[in-house]
């Protein structure tokens, strides 16, 4: 994937994730409503492309004025790879084509990668993760009404120890995913699968939205590191 | 279930009230509290307009005999 391409995918997926959180906020928030409906306009005009620089720098200006207004992210961690994601964006919209934009660019892409490694080696570190007894507590405890009806899924505790090692293992090898495109395409369908079930079953639904919008950098990254380290399967197996 | 893909605000908006909750616990941050006080009239005004409202801030962990409660915050009572 070119450097152009991955940023303007960058820019729908973001645009898409921004809209569905201002509408969230528009629809339930009265004391938020004016500033989220400029929110949705911006977003809107992002995915037309037009004046994508300007409207960039409004978005990551308005977000500072935000994390003021929250007194710091209003939804954890999808709010903040949102704002990661816009400030590397707008930032390689200003710099010139060439290393600098390929820089914010990749940076971007690191960070993605470490959101996945950092959040694994936490668990692996934890006892109770190893064991699946903080899976089986997350079900066992959450107060999200879908949870409820698949509270009873805590007690099987060897489902619970085998869920949390696929997560494990996925966060922590998910940088090996580089080696090839297929192989990245996997792990992200993946990881996907695993936002989606979040979603489903504990209510994170901003994550799923905000999330594939760093993938374009991920599979621009891999595009550069192919000729270093990379290996393809079969033809005859992907039909190539 | 498929629709709360797309739009959870009243669940995100729990889960902002219990990271203010966390914030005022751990940092004693006071700006969180106005937060949790403004949202907190909004949602018990869409329930029952004009009753009396007192806000409490209590963390609770573990169920049954193990279960251990710590109200962190009582206001007095609102009109």
């Amino acid at each position: 994937m070119s450097l152009e391409t991955a940023l303007r995918a960058t820019e729908i997926l973001l645009a898409l994730a921004l809209l569905q959180q201002s509408l969230e906020h528009i629809f339930w928030a009265r004391a938020e409503r004016r500033t989220f409906f400029i929110r949705a306009a911006l977003a809107i005009v992002l995915l037309t492309g037009w004046q994508s620089i300007w409207v960039l720098a409004a978005l990551t200006a308005q977000s500072v004025v935000l994390l003021h207004r929250f007194g710091g992210a209003y939804n954890g961690g999808s709010d903040r790879l949102a704002l990661l994601i816009l400030f590397c964006l707008t930032a390689a919209s200003f710099l010139p084509p060439g290393c600098g934009r390929e820089v914010a660019f990749g940076y971007l892409a690191l960070q993605v990668l470490l959101s996945y490694v950092v959040s694994g080696q936490v668990k692996i570190a934890n006892a109770a993760w190893r064991r699946g007894q903080a899976l089986a507590d997350v079900f066992a405890f959450s107060a999200y009404p879908v949870s409820q009806q698949v509270r009873g899924l805590h007690r099987f505790s060897g489902l619970m120890r085998a869920a949390s090692w696929a997560v494990m293992t996925l966060e922590l090898l998910l940088p090996l995913a580089l080696i090839s495109r297929e192989t990245l395409l996997l792990a992200l369908g993946c990881a996907l699968a695993f936002h989606l079930a979040n979603a489903i079953l504990f209510g994170l639904n901003r994550f799923l939205w905000i999330w594939p919008a760093g993938y374009p950098a991920l599979l621009w990254l891999q595009g550069l590191v192919d000729p270093l380290v990379g290996w393809h399967a079969p033809t005859m197996f992907w039909g190539g | 279930m498929l629709a709360r893909l797309f739009f959870n605000p009243a669940w995100n908006e729990a889960l902002f009230l219990v990271t203010c909750a966390e914030r005022f616990r751990e940092d004693g941050a006071p700006a969180a509290l106005p937060h949790i006080q403004e949202r907190a009239l909004l949602a018990a005004r869409r329930v029952e307009p004009g009753a009396p409202l007192q806000l409490r801030i209590r963390f609770v962990l573990g169920q049954g005999p193990a279960r251990i409660e710590e109200e962190i915050y009582r206001a007095a009572l609102f009109e």
